[in-house]
């Protein structure tokens, strides 16, 4: 990976009681995105650093890491350890003075990540009666990081690392390097929190794999369905392979209740797969839970560009599942941006291998994303529906069919998470590709000269979701379009069109003449300039397009569009 | 008898170790000219205690002793200051 100047890398400030000079070193070698350049904000004195408002020491930093040992920050869990007798409920006081600390500091950072409280391994405590209530010290660091949970877990920006992964390494805790250097932990536990805590960036930026795209023979199932048949494949049954692969695909089955849409890429006779799937008793999946597939002989590698094409998605945001490693070497060249974990030789290590995957991580999990295989379902039948309707006329006929409604409303308390989501996920059809995170988007459209819709797009086949935002701003007498945002899920509806004609009234109410949507070109955004250029606006060779709001921006016939004031 | 080679080779892992955590300007180079200590080194008081700790662990792991680096390399006496001597000192120690 090429060297990153020091500009171009996010700021981190760590807080801790211990040296995290090491921590440091290591985020600043790691070569994973983002590219991160971290200071310390000394140790020892947390709180004191917490509360410390110096623009010096925050400005500027993306985020804020958090990590420290409990005896540092409660004086009660110090004696605990010593096994003096305490008051528990001492312990959570302080508690909370420590969790105001903290959320007075996340008002500095967009983003503050707090690793939980550890004891290392070693630390026997009172043995079998170290989880009793009110004596035991690993009871009383349940009960403080439960507290930790309970205080944080409303604050905006703010995320509570799971530390005790991170302990599960051999000789995690480095003894002599505390005494040496006051650094209580070996590299290996600060890689497994560096790993965490990149997954933590880029969730919170939206760069999560949206897409897992399977291999069948030997990856879903056992065997080579066109040789054996389905009914003579390794899946369930008292075969310890075939019991492994049903647990992978349960797993794989489960990431879409967070968001995760599932394809299939095979080498095989699409009805002979086909047939697997669907009349195997032990297959967890069935055509219904896979967003698409291409399943013929032709090169994986092209049939996956295919298949994520259709489903208007970037390869960057897939992952490809192969037990064939010559197959994974020839795709993962092919396609740079795609991710190809290595699976490992042994069936039943599949689970563990897309376990340890922290590509799926994002910052919120909303109704949208447990919904988000169901909407692809049934964009599949509504291209289904349209290659069979020849009947129809016209891409408007045939859209009137669908019966789309586009409900537009402000940003508020109950669609703020999936908006922030959505505005730092989405990149083909993006104007200005800004990325700002929920509570800066919020904050920003609290502005009287300012106008941010939330757009919820649903038709006759089911609800897509909220896939749209978009803003004005008044700027003089002319309203500029600072954001334009739309899913790939509902592109090529007219949905475009009636956002944009909810724009042209948005900047009419704010009392501009004309409206201006400024193109920024991305690696990506091209579809949002071909859309531009073709939305009726005049524009210019800078790709500036313009609408006088003297006339009206017609809204589709075949959009019922809804506009609510909150 | 402990091999010059194996406490050489362990010296190179714990170097690619804390390696891991030097800023790209200030990383261990290869070769036992390398300064470890005194005028001319790259490595600060934390990069030359993560180091030491490092050989300790990985020549602990080889040969199965190792004296404690740190405390006696800061005697001048020990007349350790590059990779190679370094090697040496460990070699006639275990």
């Amino acid at each position: 990976m090429q060297e990153r100047s020091e500009l171009e890398r996010d700021k981190l400030l760590i807080v801790s009681d211990f040296n995290a000079d090491i921590l440091a070193g290591l985020l600043a070698n790691d070569t994973n995105a983002p590219a991160v350049a971290a200071s310390s904000a000394g140790f020892r004195q947390v709180t004191s650093a917490l509360l410390n408002d110096d623009p010096g020491l925050w400005r500027n930093k993306k985020a804020a890491l958090i990590w420290v040992r409990p005896e540092a920050i409660s004086e009660v869990f110090a004696k605990a350890k010593l096994m003096q007798p305490v008051d528990h409920s001492d312990a959570l006081r302080e508690m909370d003075t420590f969790c105001d600390a903290i959320i007075a500091a996340s008002s500095r950072v967009p983003t503050t990540l707090v690793a939980t409280l550890h004891l290392p391994e070693e630390e026997r405590g009172y043995g079998a009666l170290d989880m009793q209530a009110g004596l035991g010290v690993r009871s009383l660091l349940a009960r403080m990081n439960q507290r930790l949970a309970e205080r944080l877990n409303a604050t905006k920006g703010l995320f509570l690392l799971d530390a005790t992964r991170w302990f599960a390494c051999k000789n995690a805790i480095n003894h002599k390097m505390w005494y040496l250097a006051k650094v209580p932990y070996s590299n290996d536990v600060f890689k497994a929190a560096i790993g965490d805590l990149k997954a933590a960036l880029r969730a919170v930026r939206g760069q999560t794999r949206k897409v897992v795209i399977c291999d069948l023979d030997d990856t879903l199932w056992g065997g080579i369905v066109g040789d054996v048949g389905w009914e003579n494949l390794r899946l369930g049954g008292h075969d310890p392979v075939g019991e492994a692969l049903v647990d992978f695909q349960r797993e794989l089955r489960a990431l879409t209740q967070r968001g995760i849409i599932l394809g299939i890429v095979s080498k095989n006779t699409e009805s002979v797969a086909l047939e697997a799937i669907e009349k195997h008793p032990e297959m967890v999946l069935r055509q219904s839970d896979f967003a698409g597939w291409r399943i013929n002989w032709n090169d994986k590698a092209q049939n996956i560009a295919d298949l994520m094409k259709e489903l208007n998605l970037g390869l960057d945001s897939a992952v490809f599942l192969d037990d064939n490693p010559v197959e994974r070497a020839r795709v993962a060249e092919a396609l740079p941006e795609l991710l190809v974990p290595d699976l490992p030789s042994d069936k039943m290590l599949y689970v563990s291998a897309l376990r340890r995957l922290d590509c799926f991580d994002s910052a919120a999990v909303s109704n949208e994303d447990r919904n988000r295989a169901a909407y692809y379902s049934a964009e599949r039948e509504r291209r289904t529906a349209l290659e069979g309707a020849d009947k129809v006329a016209s891409l408007d006929d045939w859209l009137l069919t669908l019966q789309i409604k586009v409900q537009a409303e402000p940003i508020n308390d109950v669609n703020r998470k999936r908006a922030g989501q959505l505005f730092n996920k989405t990149n083909q059809l993006n104007l200005t590709t800004r990325r700002m995170t929920e509570n800066e988007l919020e904050s920003w459209a609290d502005a009287g000269n300012r106008v941010l819709l939330t757009f919820r797009v649903s038709d006759k086949f089911g609800e897509a979701g909220l896939t749209g935002i978009a803003g004005v701003e008044l700027v003089g007498d002319e309203a500029l379009v600072t954001d334009y945002v739309l899913s790939c899920r509902v592109m090529g509806k007219r949905v475009e069109e009636a956002i944009v004609h909810q724009l042209t009234e948005s900047a009419r109410s704010l009392g501009a003449k004309k409206l201006k949507a400024i193109y920024k070109p991305t690696a990506k955004n091209q579809p949002c300039l071909e859309f531009w250029r073709n939305s009726g606006f005049e524009y210019d060779n800078d790709n500036t397009f313009v609408w006088d709001l003297d006339k009206a921006y017609p809204k589709p016939a075949a959009i019922e569009l809804i506009v609510s004031k909150n | 008898m402990v091999n010059r080679v194996q406490i050489l080779d362990a010296v190179n892992i714990a170097i690619r170790h804390t390696n891991e955590t030097l800023p790209a300007d200030g990383k261990i180079g290869p070769g036992e000219q390398e300064r470890i200590l005194g005028d001319g080194a790259k490595i600060d008081s934390l990069g030359f205690v993560t180091l030491m700790v490092a050989i300790e662990q990985e020549v602990d792991a080889a040969v199965g002793k190792c004296p404690s680096l740190v405390e006696e390399l800061a005697d001048p006496a020990a007349g350790v200051t590059t990779i190679g001597q370094l090697v040496d000192y460990v070699a006639g120690r275990v």
